[in-house]
């Protein structure tokens, strides 16, 4: 991995606070699944660098697709031609390399479609298996680059919590209904946690073999912090970034819950753990 | 470059003043892949403890403004596993290895001195007196003068490799600690380790870190860690080793400036790899420029 100094070649924004970057200036060598940690010139805040999957990477361009939701999302999200980032990656690990004839099964939700439209634009042209994908959101804007992965997967399936694009339901719904009937021989997911945790237990259902791409807080991106902590099958964790992002379904420990706070965040009550047990009732939440 | 005159901790000569800090470059090693880590004046190791540790439930980081929290719960891969795994790569590095221990009383300090005495490849031990994220041991021990001079005591009988005690933040008297410290044998002190902080969500109303406390770290600490070098060293004859928020050159020369006679860089590699041999070579280019060497800058800080 390396620490590169791109200027963004070029920026669309989306509604809903997406944008898609492409950024240039050097090479890069990287496979889908993984992820590089992205900076602006910005002083010491925000501070640390910001993990970001790749979406493609082709010569010297790589595309990433941005959400705003904080401060450092915000200021990417904005960048201008010609601006310059540093980025540092390829860092973690990428899905296994598609093999002759396999069929795969591409899960995404939001923003977790980046890594996998990397994937399905690579895998394509080696594949004689299938390519079949479900890309869900809450709404219609929820669905970014949907036209790109149209134009890479044979077989797309959109969902939407409110119905405005595609069906109307959660990715795990259509999921259920695709793997009722062929098989598959691979479960790849990218997305929210719940999302992910649904794929899992539908392909393990199933018995199909599921990767995941886990997303967590992280510090550094390169292993040394030991920030992005996930639990594991037996009391311990794996690293995010350094045994991820790209891992098997089953070295998780999905039940417990949201270890990546993000927007999907609901509002809590008084139930969990670490909630100040005098609050007052909270006003206006739910 | 300039730096003969005695740059020591103990019997050990360094290379240059520029160390990594503990918990911020992992066992090192994942530096060696961005620069050659023997070019620092010390590698600092993520604290070790007897057993292995799998350390806190997540989120275990977030950041702060101008820094971040951290409550790790110090994972790390126990003694066994560092001698066996690590240090031997270490060594075959070049890197001058500082291995951080933690224990949570002065017999365990002790154990671990003792089991560390004497491996090829490591060079000085230095002893987390001061994690805030452990419930047993580390502030409390850390922040008493009495416990840290018998912990201290307690390694210093069962080793010859050169100590670090590494002070907290959390007192109102650091020289009373950093004295403590020498009088338990300490060969230097650094100063300082993280200072607990809390972050809320106010979307969600609860802690940013799944240990609801973290130690705060990055440049919004370094007056604070200026302030207490500058106080350690006015209070203590051995070296002071200044940890706090460096993360460019200039901030090694304001603890140099202080008081410090090395400093640690430590958040500063979270954002970039290269960011302890940046300090450096920010740092000789300086004492270069201005015909000095590192021992000049060590306390000069002009009072009148
Ligand atoms: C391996 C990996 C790949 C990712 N790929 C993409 C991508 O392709 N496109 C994209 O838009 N986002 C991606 N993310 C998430 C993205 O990194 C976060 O949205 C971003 O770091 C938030 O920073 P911020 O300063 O905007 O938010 P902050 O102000 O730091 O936080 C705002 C909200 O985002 C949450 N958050 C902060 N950091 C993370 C994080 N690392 N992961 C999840 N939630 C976080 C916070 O808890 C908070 O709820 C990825 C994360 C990981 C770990
Ligand atoms: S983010 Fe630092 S170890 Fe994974």
């Amino acid at each position: 991995m390396r620490i590169l100094s791109l200027h963004v070649l070029h920026r669309k924004a989306l509604p809903g606070g997406y944008a898609v970057l492409r950024l240039g200036g050097e090479p890069l060598e990287a496979e889908p699944g993984q992820f590089v940690m992205v900076r602006g010139d910005w002083g010491f805040s925000p501070l640390l660098p910001r993990p970001f999957s790749l979406a493609l990477v082709e010569g010297n361009e790589l595309t990433l697709l941005v959400k705003a939701v904080g401060e450092g999302s915000r200021r990417l999200a904005a960048v201008q031609r010609g601006d310059t980032l540093t980025v540092h990656g390829p860092l973690g690990t990428a899905f296994r390399k598609p093999e002759r004839g396999e069929r795969l099964l591409l899960v995404g939700g939001g923003v977790g479609i980046a890594p996998l439209l990397f994937l399905a634009r690579v895998a394509k042209p080696s594949r004689g298996g299938g390519l079949a994908a479900i890309y869900g959101g809450r709404t219609r804007r929820d669905l970014p680059m949907a036209a790109e992965l149209a134009a890479a997967a044979e077989n797309v399936t959109f969902i939407t919590e409110d119905g405005s694009a595609g069906e109307k339901g959660l990715a795990s719904d259509a999921m259920q209904a695709l793997l009722a009937r062929p098989r598959f021989d691979r479960v790849v997911a990218c997305g929210p946690w719940s999302m992910m945790a649904a794929a899992a237990k539908l392909a393990a259902d199933k018995g199909v073999p599921c990767e995941v791409s886990l997303e967590a807080m992280m510090a550094c991106g390169y292993g040394i912090c030991l920030g992005c902590a996930v639990p594991t099958p037996g009391g311990g964790y794996l690293y995010a970034c350094s045994d991820g992002p790209v891992v098997d379904a089953g070295r998780v420990v999905w039940e417990a819950g949201d270890v990546e706070p993000v927007a999907s965040a609901k509002p809590m009550r008084e139930k969990r753990r670490a909630a100040p047990r005098k609050a007052r009732k909270p006003e206006g939440t739910s | 470059m300039s730096g003969e005159r005695k740059l020591a901790i103990g019997a050990l000569a360094l290379r240059n003043p520029v160390l990594t800090a503990s918990g911020t470059c992992g066992y090192g090693l994942e530096l060696a892949r961005y620069f050659d880590i023997a070019m620092l004046g010390g590698v600092c190791t993520k604290g070790v403890s007897l057993e292995p540790r799998a350390g806190n439930p997540p989120p275990r980081v977030c950041e702060t403004p101008a820094g971040m929290l951290n409550a790790i719960g110090l994972a790390n891969v126990g003694l066994e596993a560092f001698l066996a795994e690590k240090l031997p790569k270490l060594q075959a590095a070049g890197a001058t290895v500082f291995a951080n221990v933690l224990g949570t009383t002065p017999a365990e300090f002790e154990r671990l001195a003792r089991k560390l005495d004497g491996r090829p490849g490591l060079h000085a031990l230095e002893l987390n007196l001061s994690c805030p994220n452990v419930k047993e041991g580390g502030l409390r021990l850390g922040t008493d003068p009495g416990r840290v001079r018998e912990a201290v005591a307690a390694a210093r009988g069962a080793t010859k490799l050169p100590l670090v005690a590494k002070l907290s933040p959390e007192t109102h008297d650091i020289g009373a600690l950093a004295r403590a410290a020498a009088d338990g044998g300490a060969d230097a002190v650094s100063v300082m380790n993280t200072i607990r902080g809390l972050a809320i969500d106010v979307r969600t109303r609860r802690p940013r870190l799944g240990n609801v406390m973290g130690g705060l770290s990055g440049p919004a600490i370094r007056p604070l860690a200026v302030r207490l070098v500058f106080e350690a060293s006015r209070a203590v004859s051995i070296p002071v080793i200044g940890v706090g928020g460096v993360a460019r050159w200039e901030d090694a020369v304001e603890m140099m400036l202080a008081g410090a006679t090395a400093v640690q860089v430590g958040t500063a590699s979270f954002v970039h790899p290269r960011a302890p041999l940046d300090v450096l070579v920010g740092l000789d280019a300086y004492c270069k420029e201005q015909q000095l060497a590192y021992h000049d800058l060590v306390g000069a800080v002009c009072l009148d």
